[in-house]
């Protein structure tokens, strides 16, 4: 029997280490001192403590994590997403202590996991890339002549740059050379560094990525893709697929383009190759993820695959058993990510213990969760604490289920942004597809600033709470106020998750 | 018997009543009967005519954690501290001249020492909590008095941040 270790926590590590079950491998958890009643660590057959709370000493800690894998003689290694999933180095680790990595090659993490490098091969193998200058030549007049043959609007870029500072959006080519000068200038400034890039500005685009499976054969298949575009600060909330950008033309295009992409660095297991979709239905290369996505379970429903099975299969050396013309979609899926961020107060984050906790199910509904009644979420790591992922026959089947599926999930004792989620899938524009990435901002600038008053149900819950609890507590006497912490306590135990 | 509960500066008085085969409620100036039955500790079926509402209710810390139709709110017992939930406050709370730390964490950066003088708004302290870098910034005018904080210490709730010294309004000063 096949053993493995998960270097993670988490939902993710619970999704893995259950899959791997699944498969009948033994399953080897690692934990930080913060995570030892973690539900990763009770779903595993094997837990090894690998540090202090903070992720460096303990989940990102490479030493601590091979010394638990030769401990435990796990001869496998998933990364999961987040902390090293995307580390050339532990993958090279891996490979010398004569480990299974699941996951790709050092090489083809450490090329995708440069942006320059990245967008190279990407050229030269075919992929679209967004056209821009090469600035070697940083006088005003050379940029704007090789700026040229783009088509505009032009997005000026300050090569050491970032929040916004030496970037200027032109709408043509006539007003290129002062917004040049300007960002040079601000850039200078800012970085010490005036080097600027000419950019196509992509108004408005989506994000849409194409999940990748290769195995050690080289053969390389698509998944179809997933529309990410709905962000708030870059952080993904609501993913669904299909998209209702792509027809079946474009999915075909970008599909090809996505393999291309992953052969291009010899490509092998599961991976994401992420693109930006123009207005006009032009796409390109933004990077590839060498790892499973948080979002990946949306594939798995209308594709009906499990990733995490083939990823298994793949280190293991089976070859994949489906060509890209057996792969047909199915329905649509969306997920929504659950954040311990409390939406009502600028998503601030939410700590404490889960006091009360009840997933939504019923058809068509999955809950990929790391979390249950009466865990402490704790400061340190990531506020991702689970994903509400549902399957329909059509988008707004999917839709309307994912609204009905939010209501039901209740989560007491910290603010997650469920309430927010809600009313992001709830919004007409989304109804209506049009999901770009500035899709927050436009139609939710100022959420939850406006008093929101507590209806008289809610107050009527509460006295309740107050009067059966007594009651059915029964030791204590009427005017004795219970301590929240005995009566609470003593619920949960045995409540399950 | 009565209960009374905290939303923000507000109290509102529930006067609950067993009748025959429920509850007369009273919220406000309000009265509803209804069926009630917990189910499940914290988990209500309330039943008020042909309507049925799903209700959830667990206690923590003194604040009345609720769920209904999907939505949350907290509401606190009278004489409990109140941690933001629904007062619409989301600033550190500045209590005697001493900022509270608003959420849990490790600090970053301090941006402030003794004496330094800071405007409303200036970022004093940075707290890492869940991977998120949070800016605490001075709720009032004034001058540091004291720093209780260094780069790297973890902070709980509730912890101090620092001590202000707030600027007399009137410009005497």
């Amino acid at each position: 029997m096949r053993k493995l270790l998960v270097a993670n926590r988490g939902e993710i590590a619970v999704r893995i280490l259950r899959g791997a079950r699944e498969m009948g491998w033994g399953t080897v958890a690692v934990y930080s001192e913060a995570d030892s009643s973690s539900l990763h660590v009770q779903v595993a057959d094997e837990a090894v403590c690998i540090g202090a709370p903070e992720p460096a000493a303990s989940y990102l800690n490479m030493d601590a994590i091979l010394q638990a894998a030769k401990e435990t003689g796990a001869g496998a290694l998933h990364p999961g997403y987040g902390f090293l999933a995307e580390n050339a180095q532990l993958a090279s680790r891996c490979l010398d202590a004569g480990i299974t990595f699941v996951g790709p090659s050092p090489s083809a993490i450490s090329t995708m996991g440069n942006k320059v490098a990245a967008r190279d091969i990407m050229g030269r193998a075919g992929v679209p890339i967004v056209p821009g200058t090469q600035g070697k030549d940083q006088s005003v007049a050379a940029l704007v002549a090789e700026a040229q043959s783009i088509k505009p609007p032009l997005l000026v870029k300050a090569a050491g740059g970032g929040g916004g500072k030496g970037m200027r959006v032109v709408k043509d080519h006539a007003g290129l050379a002062a917004a040049i000068r300007e960002a040079q200038q601000e850039s200078g400034s800012a970085f010490g560094d005036s080097t600027v890039y000419v950019e196509k500005f992509l108004e408005e685009p989506r994000h849409i990525e194409f999940q990748i499976l290769a195995d050690q054969a080289g053969k390389t298949v698509h998944l179809f893709e997933r529309e990410c575009s709905i962000q708030r600060r870059h952080q993904k909330i609501i993913e669904e697929t299909p998209s209702t950008a792509v027809s079946p033309q474009l999915r075909a295009r970008m599909g090809e383009a996505a393999v291309a992409a992953a052969k291009a660095v010899g490509y092998i297991n599961a991976g994401t190759v992420e693109f930006l979709l123009d207005r006009d239905g032009s796409f390109y290369f933004l990077e590839m993820n060498t790892r499973l996505q948080v979002e990946h379970p949306v594939t798995e429903l209308i594709a009906g695959l499990d990733l995490v099975h083939w990823q298994l299969r793949i280190a293991n050396g089976e070859g994949l058993s489906f060509d890209q013309k057996d792969l047909v979609q199915k329905g649509h899926s969306i997920e929504a990510r659950i954040y311990a961020e409390d939406p009502a107060h600028g998503f601030r984050p939410s700590m404490g213990k889960i006091l009360l906790l009840r997933e939504p199910d019923g058809p068509g509904i999955r809950v990929d969760s790391g979390i249950y009644e009466g865990y402490e979420v704790s400061p340190y790591y990531d506020p991702i604490l689970a994903k509400l992922i549902v399957w329909g026959e059509n988008r707004e089947t999917a839709s309307r289920r994912i609204i009905q599926a939010l209501d039901q999930y209740i989560i007491l004792g910290i603010r997650p942004n469920i309430p927010f989620l809600r009313d992001v899938v709830a919004h007409p524009a989304f109804a209506a597809g049009e999901t770009t990435t500035d899709f927050l901002p436009l139609h939710f600038p100022d959420w939850g600033r406006e008093a929101k008053k507590t209806p008289p149900e809610a107050f009527l819950a509460a006295a309740l709470g107050e009067a059966l609890g007594r009651v059915n507590i029964g030791s204590l006497s009427a005017t004795e106020a219970p301590n929240p912490w005995d009566t609470v306590g003593s619920w949960e135990i045995g409540s399950g998750l | 018997m009565n209960y009374e509960f905290q939303v923000g500066e507000e109290t509102t008085t529930v006067h609950l009543e067993r009748t025959g085969d429920g509850f007369k409620i009273g919220v406000g100036d309000a009265t509803f009967s209804l069926k009630a039955e917990q189910i499940h500790p914290g988990t209500f079926v309330l039943l008020a005519g042909h309507r049925s509402i799903m209700a959830h209710a667990v206690k923590g810390d003194g604040v009345w954690h609720v769920s209904v139709d999907g939505r949350a709110y907290d509401l606190r017992l009278p004489g409990t501290e109140d941690h933001g939930g629904d007062s619409g406050d989301d600033g550190p709370r500045l209590v005697d001249g001493v900022l509270q730390t608003p959420m849990p964490g490790r600090v970053v950066a301090v941006e402030v020492k003794e004496n330094d003088r800071v405007e409303a708004g200036q970022v004093l302290i940075i707290i890492e909590s869940m991977k998120m870098q949070n800016s605490i910034v001075s709720p009032v005018s004034g001058r540091i008095v004291k720093v209780h904080k260094e780069t790297g210490e973890l902070a709980s709730f509730g912890d101090p941040l620092v001590e202000l010294e707030e600027e007399d309004p009137a410009g005497d000063a």
